[in-house]
């Protein structure tokens, strides 16, 4: 049994790293795209609950076979079967050597990566970051300095942090806002609709 | 399954809650709960705590912040002007001895040149092929042109090529343990003892071991934005940005720059450049962050904003810039 702290470093060094590549391959083989986030944090979930027996050797190939089983899983309740699934998995273990490097991300680039995630966010949110990250200031300081209320804070900080996190990982760093639960899944590209509102 | 959004919603929410003062030990439980409900909801506290927390090292930059300004607005120019760049890093263990074994076999029958810079030159050097060689600090450098090769060794430092596209003559640069192979492009190739690091702006590029470590070796080609690190018989290739590639080259300006690099290697890159060495008092001072850019040449300037924006001791003798806390 892995416990938590092993398995969140295994999580964040060898998984978090493959999060375009998995994507793409959700993306290509699922025709919904508003579905496609809540299919990889699927993924993520059956893939964490897989390795509590043991870490894999080859994380991305188990990764990627986590992911081709979910997907036909879910393709045969919903009875659309995309041929490709099985083409494209194979492809990847081929690439599995050559593409390992991706992990190798270094602390400067990860910077970087925050800081043009930064520019990506509107003035306000960015602020918020910025004062939080930067300055060090809490949210009775931040709200006081760019007056406006903490609750409004908190909220831009959680919209923030979700986007840095989504372009950080190689997406493409878009405001979430909090949406309805999901039952109302198909609906999700409307509280999509403003990735800058600045 | 919980739907990803949500999921990330709390997440997101615990992370902002975690970091308010007024955090305690109902907090600590109510969330311990939350988190052992599912994997689902580890995995997204995890991922967005790994980014989030991962970024926390922005505050060491914040002191010099407007410098940094100008100097992404220089390089957001040339992003938009490079096609192409990739930053290539070989490493090699044996390489004094792979080097000596390229030595004994380099063509007697072509004229060999040799270029040297002292420590903090630069010189360029413009071969009859019409490539161009700009040699930075403490670099030695021979070349031979003949009728079917162009080859470059580079014994020490840094050079930075604008390389005549000659399909016929291909343009090879060794460099401790590996050869680069190029067909008309831009690059520049630095050597470290047993480190190579290739930069190359534009083109595609062929890395393989020298013969020394060629059993088993691979060969790598890289196209633009790759970048590759080979240590004997592995290569791992990576995707980097322009900026990157454009730091490693603003030697070429007369300026050093630094993102979020330990102080330990800033220094060491003074040390390239000027007779008067820094020296770092212990390991403290040399793993901290700094981040701008400065010229190469004036050591004591670069000092004297360690002093003013960091309040460290700074001792400047004739020889050594000593830095402590």
């Amino acid at each position: 049994m892995i416990d938590d702290p092993a398995m969140e470093a295994w999580f964040c060094r060898e998984v978090l790293p493959q999060e375009a590549a998995l994507t793409n391959f959700i993306r290509r083989n699922w025709r919904v795209e508003e579905e496609v986030q809540d299919l990889r944090h699927d993924v993520y979930a059956l893939a964490i609950a897989g390795a509590r027996r043991g870490l894999p050797d080859n994380t991305r190939a188990y990764l990627f076979r986590v992911a081709r089983n979910h997907l036909i899983n879910q393709a045969k309740r919903a009875r659309i079967v995309s041929i490709d699934l099985v083409a494209d998995l194979e492809a990847i273990d081929e690439r599995v050597d050559l593409l390992s490097a991706e992990r190798q991300l270094s602390a400067r680039e990860e910077l970087r990566r925050f800081r043009d995630g930064l520019d990506r966010l509107s003035p306000r949110m960015r602020e918020v970051v910025m004062l939080r990250k930067v300055e060090g200031c809490d949210t009775r300081e931040t709200a006081a300095r760019m007056n406006i209320g903490t609750d409004t804070v908190k909220k831009q900080l959680a919209l923030g942090m979700k986007a840095l996190a989504d372009f950080m990982l190689g997406g493409s760093g878009r405001v979430i806002r909090p949406g309805p639960r999901a039952s109302t899944r198909r609906h999700r590209q409307d509280s999509r609709d403003d990735r800058r509102e600045g | 399954m919980i739907s990803a959004q949500q999921a990330q919603d709390q997440a997101a929410e615990w992370l902002v809650r975690q970091e308010e003062a007024e955090w305690g030990e109902g907090d600590q439980s109510a969330f311990e709960d939350w988190l052992q409900a599912s994997e689902g909801n580890k995995a997204a506290y995890w991922r967005l705590k790994h980014t989030w927390h991962g970024a926390g090292r922005l505050r060491a930059l914040a002191t010099i912040a407007p410098m940094r300004r100008s100097v992404f607005a220089r390089h957001g120019e040339l992003f938009r002007r490079a096609a192409a760049v990739l930053l290539l890093a070989a490493v090699g263990a044996a390489s004094i001895f792979a080097w000596n074994r390229d030595a004994a076999v380099a063509p007697a029958e072509a004229a060999q040149m040799r270029f040297e810079t002292p420590v903090g030159g630069r010189k360029e050097i413009r071969l009859s092929d019409g490539s161009v060689i700009d040699l930075n600090t403490a670099s030695v450098l021979r070349v031979v042109l003949s009728d079917t090769e162009r080859r470059v060794w580079l014994d020490r430092g840094e050079g930075y090529f604008q390389v005549a596209h000659i399909p016929a003559r291909p343009f090879v640069v060794v460099s401790a343990d590996h050869a680069v192979t190029v067909l008309g492009t831009r690059f520049a190739v630095r050597r470290e003892q047993a480190r190579t690091t290739v930069s190359v702006i534009s083109g595609r590029v062929r890395l393989a071991p020298s013969k020394a470590v060629a059993d088993g070796g691979r060969l790598a080609v890289l196209t633009g934005g790759d970048i590759a690190v080979a240590s004997g018989r592995s290569t791992l290739v990576t995707t980097h940005s322009v900026r990157e590639v454009e730091d490693a080259l603003s030697w070429r300006t007369g300026t050093l720059t630094f993102d979020d690099a330990p102080l330990a290697e800033a220094a060491a890159q003074f040390n390239r450049y000027n007779r008067q060495q820094f020296v770092l008092a212990d390991d403290e001072v040399a793993a901290m962050r700094i981040g701008g850019a400065f010229p190469a040449s004036d050591p004591v300037a670069f000092a004297r904003l360690l002093r003013d924006a960091y309040g460290l001791k700074v001792q400047i003798g004739d020889d050594i810039v000593k830095v402590s806390r």
